[in-house]
C-alpha cells in the first residue's frame, strides 16, 4: 500500500463578482490530479509557475480544502477530517515552505519556535526539550548559538535549515517540500539539497519535492510527475529522463535546460506562447496552444493518461500507447 | 526561561543606547512623579489651585510689597460686603464698590482704601435703615443665606481692624510663602498659575492613560478578530468603524461628551435611563472623568482597529502562519502567539498617538466646557486666558501649552524609540 495516495484531487478557487457576490468563475488550479508515493520514495512534482504544483502540495497537507477528490495517507482519508481528527496526521506529515524569509515568525527565536512545536505535540518530555532542540539544530547543521537568534539574523540558507528543523521536530514520516531551494543562491541550493538527501536517509523519510527545476528533480528524486495547467501530463522515473521523456511538454522542458558541456550543447529550445488561463482551460489538450506536434484531435479532445510501461504514463495523442 | 531574560536584557541595552529615548523617559518620569507623588503626598492640593495667592499677574519669586495674605483678607471682606449690599441696595453698593472687583487692592493706595471703608460704612447705615423698614413690612427677607446687617457690621469692623494692620511689618510666618507659588505669576483671579499647571498634569496623564489603554485594547481585539476571521465578523467591525469614522471626529466627541455629561444631573443619557449612569458609579459621575473616557474611547478605538485589521489580514497570508496551521496549532494559539506579537508595534505606536490625542482633545473639550469638571486642566487654563491674551498677558496660556508640549514631545520620542527597540530587525 502506498504511503500517500491522491485520487482525482481537484482544487478550484471561486471568483466572486456582481452585486450579489455570486461565483462567476473558477480558477481551476488543480484539476483531477492522481498520484501515489510509496514509503521511502521521493516523488518530484515539476511544472512551470502557475501550473498548480504548490496548490497541490497545500491541498494534500490540508492548508487548502479540496474541491473534490480524495487524499489517503497511510490508509486514512484526510480531506474530510476535522481539526482534532487531523492532529495525529499533523505529526506525521510536514511541509517545508518556499520562501525562507516569510516562513519564520520574525518575533520568535529559533529556540522559541522549536520549543513551541515540541511542547505542543509533546514530542519529548519537558526536561529533554532543550537537549532535543540542540540535537535538531545539529541535525540541520546550524551552530549551537543559533538557538537565541531571531530569523533576520540568519542568512537565507540558514533560515531554510531552520525551516527544515521545524518540520523535522515532530519526527514526521512524510514531508512535502515546496520549492525549498528556489529562493536560494545556487551554491546554497546544493548545500540544502545535500542536507535533505542526508536527512532522507537518516530518518527514512518519504518526500514530495515540488520544483520547477528539472535538473534538481532529476538529481534528487526517484520518480517525477510533470504538471501542466493543473493536470498531470506525464509520469516517469528519474533514471534517464532524456531518453525516456515522451510528452512534448516534458521534452520542451528538457531542451530548455542549459547543458554545461559545450560539446553536447544543441540549440536551446524556447517554448513559445503563453499558458492558457486556468479560469477557462481549453477543452482539448491543455498544451495544444504551444505544442509543435499539435493535431486536430488535440484541440477538441483531452488526452487521457496512458500507461506506457511499468514506470511511465503519458497524456498525449501523439504518443502511441506501448511505444 | 533563560532565553526570554537574555532577550529582555538585550532590549534594555538597546533602549539605553537610544539617547533621545532616555531623555524622553526621564521627562515622562518627571511628569509621572509630579502627577502621582507630589499630588498624592499633597504638596499641591485641589484647594491650593483655587486659593488666591497674590494679586499680581506677573511672575516673580515673592511679593516685595504689602503682605499678600493681609491684602487678600481685606479684599475678600470688601468683596463680601459689596455683594451683600448689592443684593439689598444695588445702586448704593455699586457706587462704593463696583470698581473694587476689577482693580486689585495692591494697586490701591492705603488712603483710598480707608476712604472707601468710610463709604462702606455709609452704605451700611443706609442698608440698616432700609432693613428695619422692610423687615417690619415682613416677607422680604426670604433668602436665608443673606446675613442680617449685624453680620455686615461685624465684617466692616473686622475690615477696619485689618486695614490698620496692613502697615505693620511682616511676621515670620507671612514671609515664608512657598517660593514656587508665584513662580509663573497668577491668573486674573489671583490663583497660582504654577499650581494650576502642575495640578493639570494629573488629569492629563489620567485621561491619556485610561483612554489610550482602553482604545488600543478594544481596537486591537476588534481589528484582530475582523482581520483574522473575516466573514461576518469583519463585516460587523468594518460597519461600526466606518460609521463612526464618517462623522467628523470632534463633532462626535462633543456629542458623546454631552450625552454622557454627568455634570448635569439631567444630562441626556441619565434622563433617558432614569439616572442609570449616576447609579452605576455611585452618583458621583459629575466628579469623575468617566464621561470623557467614554467619549474618547468611542472615537479613538477606530484608529488602532483599522491598522491592526489590515496588518492581520496581511500576516494571515504569510507562510509562517501557514506553517503554524500545518503544525496543527489552533486558531487561538495562532492569533495570540503568532499574529499578536507581530502587531504589537502598531499597538505601541497607536498608544502613544492616542495618549497625545487624548490630551489634546481633553484641552479642546475643556475649552468648550465639556471636559474636566472639577479642578483645573490645561484646557480650562487656555480657555480662561482668552481675555488675558488680549491684554498681552501670556503667562497662563504659555504655561499650559508648554507643559503640554513637553509631555507630548516626550511621548512622541519615546514611542519612536520603543518601535526601534522592540523591532528585532533593528540593531
Amino acid at each position: 500500500m502506498p504511503l500517500l495516495e491522491v485520487n482525482n484531487l481537484t482544487k478550484h478557487f471561486p471568483i466572486r463578482g456582481g452585486i450579489l457576490n455570486r461565483v462567476v468563475a473558477n480558477v481551476q488550479a488543480v484539476n483531477g490530479v492522481s498520484l501515489q508515493i510509496e514509503k521511502g520514495e521521493t516523488l518530484g512534482v515539476i511544472g512551470e509557475s502557475g501550473c498548480g504544483k504548490s496548490t497541490l502540495g497545500k491541498t494534500i497537507i490540508r492548508l487548502l480544502d479540496a474541491t473534490a477528490g480524495t487524499v489517503r495517507f497511510d490508509g486514512v482519508e484526510t480531506t474530510q477530517l476535522s481539526h482534532a481528527e487531523l492532529m495525529p496526521m499533523r505529526r506525521r506529515m510536514q511541509f517545508i515552505f518556499q520562501d525562507p524569509y516569510s516562513s519564520l515568525n520574525p518575533r520568535m527565536t529559533a529556540e522559541q519556535m522549536l520549543r513551541e512545536v515540541i511542547r505542543f505535540h509533546d514530542v519529548v518530555s519537558a526536561e529533554a526539550t532543550a537537549d532535543y532542540i540542540g540535537e535538531l539544530l545539529e541535525t540541520v547543521q546550524l551552530r549551537k548559538d543559533a538557538r537565541h537568534r531571531y530569523p533576520h539574523e540568519f542568512s537565507g540558507g540558514q533560515r531554510q535549515r531552520l525551516n527544515i528543523a521545524r518540520a523535522l521536530a515532530v519526527k514526521p514520516d512524510f514531508i512535502i517540500a515546496d520549492e525549498p531551494v528556489s529562493a536560494l543562491d545556487v551554491s546554497v541550493q546544493a548545500q540544502i539539497l545535500n542536507l535533505l538527501m542526508d536527512l532522507r536517509e537518516k530518518f527514512d523519510l518519504t518526500l514530495m519535492f515540488v520544483s520547477h527545476d528539472l535538473k534538481v528533480v532529476e538529481h534528487f528524486c526517484d520518480r517525477m510527475v510533470v504538471m501542466y495547467l493543473g493536470t498531470v501530463v506525464e509520469r516517469l522515473s528519474c533514471d534517464d529522463i532524456y531518453a525516456q521523456a515522451k510528452h512534448p511538454y516534458t521534452r520542451a522542458l528538457l531542451k530548455s535546460n542549459p547543458i554545461n558541456d559545450p560539446d553536447e550543447r544543441g540549440e536551446l529550445f524556447i517554448l513559445e506562447g503563453e499558458v492558457p488561463s486556468p479560469r477557462n482551460p481549453p477543452a482539448g489538450c491543455p498544451f495544444a496552444s504551444r505544442c509543435d506536434q499539435v493535431e486536430e484531435r488535440c484541440l477538441s479532445e483531452r488526452p487521457p493518461l496512458v500507461q506506457l510501461n511499468d514506470s511511465q504514463q503519458v497524456a498525449c495523442w501523439a504518443v502511441p500507447a506501448g511505444s | 526561561m533563560s532565553d526570554s531574560s537574555a532577550n529582555d536584557s538585550r532590549v534594555l541595552r538597546k533602549f539605553l543606547r537610544h539617547k533621545p529615548a532616555v531623555v524622553a523617559s526621564v521627562v515622562i518620569a518627571v511628569y509621572g512623579v509630579v502627577a502621582f507623588v507630589l499630588l498624592v503626598v499633597g504638596v499641591i492640593t485641589l484647594p491650593d489651585t483655587l486659593k488666591r495667592v497674590g494679586a499680581e499677574l506677573q511672575p516673580g519669586l515673592s511679593s516685595e510689597r504689602l503682605p499678600e495674605k493681609r491684602l487678600l483678607d481685606c479684599e475678600w471682606l470688601i468683596d463680601r460686603i459689596a455683594s451683600l449690599s448689592e443684593r439689598r441696595n444695588p445702586e448704593k453698593a455699586l457706587a462704593a464698590f463696583s470698581d473694587m472687583g476689577v482693580r486689585r487692592i495692591a494697586d490701591v493706595e492705603l488712603d483710598e482704601l480707608l476712604n472707601r471703608i468710610d463709604l462702606a460704612w455709609e452704605s451700611y447705615d443706609e442698608l440698616a435703615d432700609i432693613e428695619d423698614v422692610t423687615a417690619a413690612a415682613a416677607g422680604t427677607l426670604d433668602d436665608p443665606d443673606v446675613p442680617p446687617p449685624a453680620e455686615v457690621r461685624s465684617m466692616l469692623t473686622e475690615l477696619e481692624k485689618r486695614t490698620d494692620a496692613l502697615l505693620e511689618p511682616m511676621t515670620k510666618a507671612e514671609k515664608s510663602t512657598r517660593w514656587f507659588e508665584l513662580l509663573l505669576g497668577t491668573d486674573r483671579q489671583g490663583r497660582s498659575i504654577f499650581y494650576r499647571a502642575v495640578y493639570s498634569v494629573r488629569v492629563a496623564i489620567l485621561i491619556g492613560l485610561v483612554t489610550a489603554l482602553l482604545s488600543v485594547t478594544i481596537g486591537t481585539l476588534a481589528g484582530l478578530a475582523a482581520g483574522y476571521f473575516g466573514g461576518w465578523v469583519d463585516n460587523v467591525v468594518t460597519w461600526f468603524y466606518s460609521t463612526f469614522a464618517s462623522i467628523p471626529n470632534i463633532v462626535l466627541l462633543i456629542l458623546l461628551a454631552f450625552m454622557f455629561d454627568g455634570g448635569h444631573i439631567d444630562g441626556p443619557i441619565n434622563k433617558v435611563t432614569g439616572g442609570l449612569l449616576d447609579r452605576l458609579i455611585g452618583g458621583r459621575l459629575d466628579e469623575t472623568l468617566i464621561p470623557v473616557y467614554i467619549a474618547f474611547t468611542a472615537t479613538f478605538w477606530i484608529g488602532p482597529c483599522r491598522v491592526v485589521r489590515g496588518e492581520t489580514m496581511k500576516i494571515k497570508e504569510l507562510e509562517y502562519i501557514q506553517a503554524a496551521t500545518v503544525m496543527g496549532f489552533g486558531r487561538a494559539r495562532i492569533l495570540l502567539r503568532h499574529v499578536l506579537p507581530n502587531v504589537t508595534y502598531l499597538m505601541l505606536i497607536n498608544f502613544s498617538l492616542l495618549f497625545i490625542g487624548a490630551i489634546k482633545s481633553e484641552v479642546i473639550l475643556s475649552f468648550l466646557g465639556l471636559g474636566v469638571k472639577k479642578g483645573p486642566s490645561w484646557g480650562i487654563m487656555i480657555s480662561q486666558s482668552k481675555s488675558e491674551v488680549i491684554n498681552s498677558f501670556f503667562w497662563q496660556i504659555g504655561t499650559a501649552t508648554t507643559f503640554m508640549f513637553f509631555l507630548v514631545l516626550a511621548f512622541n520620542v519615546l514611542s519612536d524609540a520603543l518601535q526601534d527597540v522592540l523591532d528585532p530587525k533593528h540593531v
